[in-house]
């Protein structure tokens, strides 16, 4: 393994080559989702994926997980070529996806408990995750008594416990209102400063992109495209950053790229 | 509970009522203290011990197995095409049959027994626990999969810890049917042939013109599948719990 797909810590590069996705609609003609994905996210990178609607953002991190198997191209995390899903990419969906017949303690105890982790290591573990993602006091209580808020804190804890080399984040906060969703974009940032594991993040929130990424890809319509790559990050605490011009140039740069594909519109004009 | 009760009480109190009045003979419609005399005659007699427990043996025996079974296919049908494209027109084919019409299929196989009522309970329960099972598995959140996959658990482990609990409330229905079944096939195929159980005793005391006797049994059949769904009941709810928002 060449010591540049790796940082030290383990965290790794998430490497995307050429990658086309083809499906058959139901009278059996193919259709490309994604055609030709070129992409690199470096290791301890914060990298946000833009794109409207059906454009293959999702199928891009569901085939970095592995749940689906890639139709042409090679996806590569820290050296070693994506054959099938594994404990080394942590995915976060857009419903929190827990296990209601367990406790906010137990759900994070599963892959703990799946990773083999020494019985006495377990509980400390998930307390502190739980404890970070700011749910202390809720150890005991089952997913249907938590917010929706709440509920997704559950799955990043659950997440973060497998201690995965790459994050991969599908529109985590897009079922949240807004209120929530700013505290919720806060939150991650520090976490995200604390452990620094690469982040890929889908988003249909420009703003959210702009706000938390180091790089943001914008995509084309179907089938998907990287169409232009921008960078983010700036140089700014977190809570004024919002204010500045800076930031709102950014974000109208990208919404500008973004603009353009959004199917409903280019319909509308033609 | 006992708000349930208490609609049966009044069933019964209005039965007493209309049998003292006399509009039908004595033997058609026995007053329910001459019959409630009667069981526990039967009891001091030694003719309903035996049969009871005899019954309720079978009964257990082919609604465990039964549930047992019929979540094992139905969850192998959720997660096999192959499986599930076998097993559904099977299914769908022997749904309407009515399931004593195997026994004797069951009694050139089994003999005349306790294994051939087993049999008959196992087929019809079965079926309400196979399609409960499949139908909560199939409709299993494809993120909790995934989710279970991005941890390194494995198919089969994926079943056990994973789709067969959050297809519980689907399933917990299925059995639930499967419990008031196993008494409905105890009796019918008790009462098809055979020297033991209620089923038998009901059917042997009614043409000897016990009726009070007959009415004893059946209604005991009923008592006991009555408190078994309402234990059933209480349990199930408990387990439930966590799901309910």
């Amino acid at each position: 393994m060449s010591p540049s797909t790796e940082a030290p810590d383990g965290v790794a590069r998430i490497e995307i080559h050429g990658v086309t996705q083809t499906y058959r609609d139901p009278r059996g003609v193919e259709f490309d989702v994604l055609a030709g994905i070129d992409l690199t996210v470096e290791p301890h990178e914060f990298l946000a994926i833009v794109g409207p609607s059906g454009c293959g953002k999702s199928t891009l991190l569901h085939l970095i997980a592995g749940f689906i198997p890639v139709t042409r191209g090679r996806i590569v995390i820290g050296g070693r070529p994506v054959e099938g899903p594994g404990p080394d990419r942590g995915i976060v969906f857009q419903d929190p996806a827990l296990l209601p017949w367990r406790t906010v303690k137990r759900n994070v105890l599963l892959p703990l408990e799946e990773r083999g982790v020494p019985p006495s290591h377990r509980e400390a573990t998930a307390l502190e995750l739980i404890r970070r993602v700011g749910l202390r006091g809720f150890e005991d209580f089952y997913p249907k008594q938590l917010s929706g808020g709440m509920r997704q804190r559950v799955a990043i804890a659950r997440t973060l416990a497998l201690d995965p080399r790459v994050l991969l984040m599908d529109e985590p906060f897009g079922a949240l209102d807004a209120q929530t969703r700013i505290v919720m974009q806060e939150d991650l940032l520090d976490i995200w400063k604390e452990q620094r594991k690469t982040v890929l993040f889908v988003t249909h929130d420009v703003r959210e992109a702009v706000y938390l990424a180091d790089r943001v890809a914008v995509m084309t319509a179907r089938p998907g495209r990287i169409k232009k790559v921008v960078h983010t990050r700036l140089p700014k605490g977190p809570d004024d950053l919002v204010e500045t011009a800076e930031f709102a140039d950014l974000c109208n740069d990208i919404w500008t790229l973004l603009r353009d594909e959004i199917p409903d519109r280019r319909s509308f004009a033609q | 509970m006992t708000a349930r009760a208490v609609p049966i009480l009044l069933f019964l109190g209005l039965w007493e009522i209309v049998a003292a009045l006399g509009f039908a003979p004595r033997d058609i419609l026995p007053p329910v203290h001459s019959i409630a005399a009667r069981a526990v005659a039967l009891g001091t007699t030694g003719e309903l011990g035996p049969n009871l427990l005899t019954s309720l043996g079978r009964a257990a025996l082919g609604f465990v197995l039964a549930t047992c079974a019929g979540i094992v296919l139905g969850a192998l049908m959720s997660r096999s095409r192959a499986i599930e494209v076998f097993v559904n027109p099977v299914l769908a084919l022997s749904y309407p049959i009515p399931k004593p019409a195997f026994f004797p299929l069951f009694l050139i196989w089994l003999g005349l027994g306790s294994p051939t009522h087993v049999a008959v309970i196992v087929t019809g329960c079965i079926i309400p626990v196979v399609i409960s099972t499949y139908n909560g598995a199939r409709r299993v959140n494809r993120h909790v999969v995934w989710t279970a996959q991005n941890f390194g658990m494995g198919p089969t482990r994926i079943i056990w810890r994973v789709v067969l609990p959050a297809a519980l409330p689907d399933i917990v229905v299925g059995i639930r049917v499967a419990l008031t079944l196993s008494f409905d096939m105890l009796v019918s195929s008790e009462m098809l042939a055979g020297q033991t159980g209620l089923g038998f005793l009901a059917s042997y005391l009614g043409e000897g013109g016990d009726y009070e006797g007959m009415f004893a049994v059946v209604l005991m059949i009923g008592f006991l599948g009555f408190f078994a769904d309402q234990a059933y009941g209480a349990l199930s709810g408990r387990l439930l719990a966590p799901y309910r928002d």
